[in-house]
């Protein structure tokens, strides 16, 4: 019996993909970035990294981020190699990302 | 040592004839003339039939409805099925409350006339049409099954029985894959219509199955039923992705991010308008969206 090879996963573009996911913004900035500290980062790894793309790269090496649509993965903390570059804790009881409406 | 016998039961389900609607009242009103059973309820009375030959057995042929099932089982015994069993219940009603009823029968089923008695309901085969003339949900089959704590394999395209009184069927499954099964008696199995063709009735047979007996069955007050959970929207089948490649959790991270990968990133630029208008335009030709337009044109 031949077996048919798998179905393709059919990509959704990510702004489709983020209209799905509702977040509940805080006061607090639950994540900080040291954008100071970031001047001399070579891989700025959190920028590619960051599945809701909040990490925006300057032109002078800084970086700007934005916690608003966080999905909180954690990614970005686990891959910056710059201590004290990025301080992360959970947002506010009640507030942060409610996944997918479907 | 002889096999000990077996029964064959055939569900067929009532037949629908020409349904006319008044264009002006709307009324709906059937005719039966030239009403027949579903291809599944014939293919599943051929099975049966079969099956029956080789086993040195007969079919008890069994319909729940009102009227039109009357007529199923006049359309059977016209292919010389000789026990016809016919249970008086609403057509309307839900397949839980026919499929009861059924297995109701079935369960004190008596052996047929041709047998010797004392066959146990263990050594018994279901055969039903996988549709209904009526293209309804199937169910019933299901359901019986359920009642009689049987084997069940639904919607099959092949139905076969072995030396050692074991039932071989294939199975549609997704993505145009088949599936062997192994059924051991009692079992409840439904059949599609592609899967036998109903032998022609002899002529006498033809002659006399208007006046054949059928047997008419009230069932009792229906008890419990199946338990039925609800319903809920169908969902997708989980994709199986491979695992990331890496010896620990970092690496693993960064091979499923692919931050070692070469990426283009967009950037946050702060420029006055006419370097910002450059910007883009040489941006642009790299990307090969045209040839970069020197100012001096414009």
């Amino acid at each position: 019996m031949t077996k048919r090879a798998p179905i393709e996963y059919q990509a959704v573009s990510f702004q489709t993909r983020m209209e799905t996911v509702e977040f509940r913004v805080g006061e607090r900035a639950h994540i900080t970035v040291d954008g100071d500290a970031c001047n001399g980062c070579t891989t700025q790894a959190c920028v590619t990294a960051c599945p809701a793309n909040l990490f925006v790269p300057r032109s002078d090496g800084g970086i700007v981020f934005n916690y608003e649509q966080c999905f909180e993965c954690g990614t970005c903390y686990m891959l910056c190699n710059t201590e004290g570059a990025i301080t992360w804790t959970y947002p506010d009881g009640g507030n942060g990302v409610v996944f997918r409406q479907a | 040592m002889n096999a000990p016998p077996k029964n064959v039961v055939a569900l067929i389900a009532p037949v629908v004839g020409r349904l006319r609607v008044d264009p002006l009242g709307g009324e709906v009103q059937q005719d039966d003339r030239g009403a027949r059973l579903s291809l599944a309820d014939e293919a599943a009375l051929e099975v049966a039939c079969t099956l029956a030959e080789n086993w040195g057995t007969s079919v008890c042929a069994l319909s729940a409805g009102g009227e039109h099932a009357l007529r199923a089982l006049e359309l059977a015994a016209g292919v010389g099925v000789e026990r016809l069993v016919h249970v008086d219940v609403d057509e309307r009603s839900s397949a839980t409350h026919i499929a009861h009823s059924l297995a109701s029968w079935i369960a004190q089923l008596q052996p047929c006339v041709q047998l010797q008695p004392g066959v146990q309901l263990q050594n018994c085969v279901i055969v039903a049409g996988a549709h209904g003339a009526d293209f309804g949900s199937g169910a019933v089959p299901a359901f019986v099954a359920h009642h009689l704590n049987a084997s069940q394999a639904l919607g099959l395209v092949a139905l076969s029985a072995t030396a050692t009184d074991e039932l071989l069927a294939v199975r549609r499954v997704d993505h145009g894959a088949r599936e062997r099964l192994s059924l051991s008696l009692p079992a409840v199995v439904s059949v599609e219509g592609g899967v036998a063709r109903l032998r022609r009735p002899a002529f006498a047979n033809a002659l006399a199955q208007r006046t054949r007996a059928i047997e008419r069955v009230v069932p009792a007050a229906s008890g419990g039923h199946a338990a039925m959970g609800t319903a809920r929207a169908p969902r997708p089948r989980p994709h199986v992705v491979a695992p990331p490649e890496g010896g620990d959790a970092l690496h693993r991270i960064r091979a499923l991010t692919g931050v070692d990968q070469v990426q283009s990133v967009a950037r946050s630029v702060s420029l006055a308008p006419d370097e910002a208008a450059d910007a883009i335009l040489d941006r642009l030709g790299e990307w090969g969206y045209g040839p970069r337009v020197a100012t001096e044109t414009l």
